[in-house]
């Protein structure tokens, strides 16, 4: 067998909860010798929710009774990652070395989960696929395995947004076309007036669709435009409400291949329906006579 | 004799309205020819407009015979009367029906972009046609902002840039004071003159007269030439 490479993360062991949530309290009092406490880590927004800075100590407990309460000394402060399902919700974490999360817990011997960082990231699946295979109680998952899986719900939350785009998109078709049935009186004037000195149904028709065509593609342009100030808006205020990195509107290509996709067919379809109307229709009732 | 270019047998024209029918035209026969000036007068109502639209392939008969430009106009398509009115036929009417988003020259060089012409030509027809009717310095000015007689002289450029053999022109002075209407009439007489045919409905019996054959109408007939006319 080959050799492996791990190297174990961090502080010793993560908690990654999966036990009683721990309870933390900012101790009354700091009693003992702040030397003599153990320490623990503490994310940037668990210790702005106790108040606390590097250096106070904290009671920790695994249950709300605050009973068996361990002391620890905060020995420093990290901003985690961002993670979409922790948005919004108040949860407060704290790391601690294993033997003191065991003696927390009242559990010997028990890891739930933990990570480990591979010298060669490339090799994570093939890694991952071995220690499965050695069928020794341990399941080893990838970071990019763990991140599809958790990420399915936000693939159907943005199918759902992309059938919410189109809903709107078809809703503002009928509006444009209301607007154009109500516009169509000038319209109408006008290939009126193209149709008597002789200008071609085709002519009037393929002018209208290429006018339809460029108001749609303009629209779009605006829209696309009008999107990016929103996106400008909306990430840097998100992230400051919610105190986080994460990117909460984000224009795709995708996106944008599908906005301008169904504007110019709807333009064209909405500028048909009305032409096609007046064109078949006799120029001099158009023109009002 | 010289060319005929319209020639109509017995037209009638009938709209149904509510059940009961209105004959606007009852029996009308008339012939023009090419060079000829026309004037119609008669009452409102009497036909004048509808026998305007049939000779120029915008309506048709609802009975009687009718040649346009060698034609039998009931065999015509629909694209076919779109073409003979691009090119051998030229409207003018009492409210201009200038394209208000176009300048003076776009709204000219409309007839000229459907017939095909190349841009050097196309913009060399334009300027000869504004030229024409006096309104060369007003080519990049847009309909409102030109008065109403260089909006109808415009219309009549636009109506004369594919050279029609025959102008329809439907109460043309209708909206302008007299002087504006004097030069409009005097546009039509030079275009007259320069040997394209007009057929001409007016209320103005100045303007009329200036005709070679005037005719009147009345419910929907053109009325037999009065004693002692020409
Ligand atoms: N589209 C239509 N539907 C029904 N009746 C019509 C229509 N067009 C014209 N008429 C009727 O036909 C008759 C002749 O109309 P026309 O417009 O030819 O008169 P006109 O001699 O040009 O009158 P004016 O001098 O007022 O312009 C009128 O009685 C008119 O009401
Ligand atoms: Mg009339």
């Amino acid at each position: 067998m080959r050799t492996r490479r791990f190297v174990a993360l961090a502080a010793g062991a993560c908690l990654l909860a999966g036990l009683v949530p721990p309870k933390i309290a900012p101790a009354a009092q700091s009693s003992a010798t702040p030397a003599a406490l153990p320490d623990a880590v503490l994310t940037d927004r668990t210790a702005a929710r106790l108040g606390v800075a590097v250096g106070d100590t904290v009671e920790i407990a695994a249950n709300a009774a605050l009973r068996d309460a361990g002391r620890f000394i905060v020995g420093g402060i990290y901003r985690p990652h961002a993670d979409p399902f922790e948005v919004g919700h108040e949860q407060l974490h704290v790391t601690l070395h294993l033997p003191d999360l065991e003696r927390l817990m009242q559990v010997d011997d028990r890891v739930d989960r933990f990570t480990a960082k591979l010298s060669d990231p490339a090799a994570a699946r093939r890694v991952a696929d071995e220690i499965n295979a050695l069928r020794i109680g341990v399941a080893a998952y990838t970071s990019q395995q763990l991140a599809d899986a958790n990420s399915s719900t936000f693939v159907v939350i943005s199918q759902f947004h992309k059938a919410i785009g189109v809903v709107s998109m078809l809703a503002g078709l009928v509006f444009l076309i209301a607007i154009m049935v109500l516009k169509v009186e000038e319209m109408r004037r006008v290939l009126g007036v193209l149709r008597l000195i002789g200008i071609s149904r085709r002519t009037v028709l393929r002018s209208v669709l290429l006018i339809a065509a460029l108001v749609s593609l303009l629209g779009s342009v605006v829209g696309i435009g009008l999107a990016h100030i929103a996106v400008a808006i909306i990430n840097p205020a998100s992230q400051a409400r919610y105190d986080t990195d994460l990117i909460f509107a984000h224009i795709t290509p995708g996106i944008v291949v599908l906005a301008v996709g169904l504007a110019i067919p709807m333009g064209l379809l909405a500028g048909w329906l009305v032409a096609r109307r007046i064109v078949h229709g006799n120029p001099l009732d158009q023109i009002g006579r | 004799m010289s060319e005929r270019l319209v020639s109509a047998r017995d037209l009638a024209k009938d709209y149904q309205l509510d059940g009961f029918a209105i004959h606007a035209l009852r029996s009308v026969t008339l012939e023009v020819h090419a060079g000829e000036f026309i004037s119609i007068m008669g009452a409102s109502g009497c036909g004048k407009s509808t026998l305007l639209h049939i000779l120029g392939a915008v309506d048709v008969p609802s009975a009687g015979e009718l040649t346009l430009f060698g034609r039998n106009a009931a065999e015509l398509t629909d694209a076919e009367r779109t073409a003979l009115r691009l090119h051998h036929l030229g409207f003018v009417f009492q409210r201009f029906f200038l394209l208000p988003m176009l300048t003076a020259a776009e709204n000219v060089m409309l007839p000229l972009m459907e017939a095909g012409l190349a841009r050097r030509q196309r913009e060399e027809r334009v300027h000869e046609v504004m030229e024409y009717v006096g309104l060369a310095q007003r080519m990049r000015h847009k309909p409102g902002q030109l008065s109403g007689g260089e909006q109808q002289r415009v219309a009549i450029a636009r109506a004369l840039v594919n050279r029609p053999q025959l102008l329809l022109a439907d109460e043309p002075t209708g909206e302008l004071d007299e002087a504006t209407g004097e030069q409009i009439a005097e546009l039509l007489q030079r275009l007259h003159a320069d040997g394209t045919a007009i057929v001409l409905v007016t209320h103005n019996p100045e303007l009329a007269a200036r005709a070679t054959r005037q005719l009147r109408m009345r419910d929907g007939q053109i009325e037999p030439p009065m004693e002692g006319a020409p």
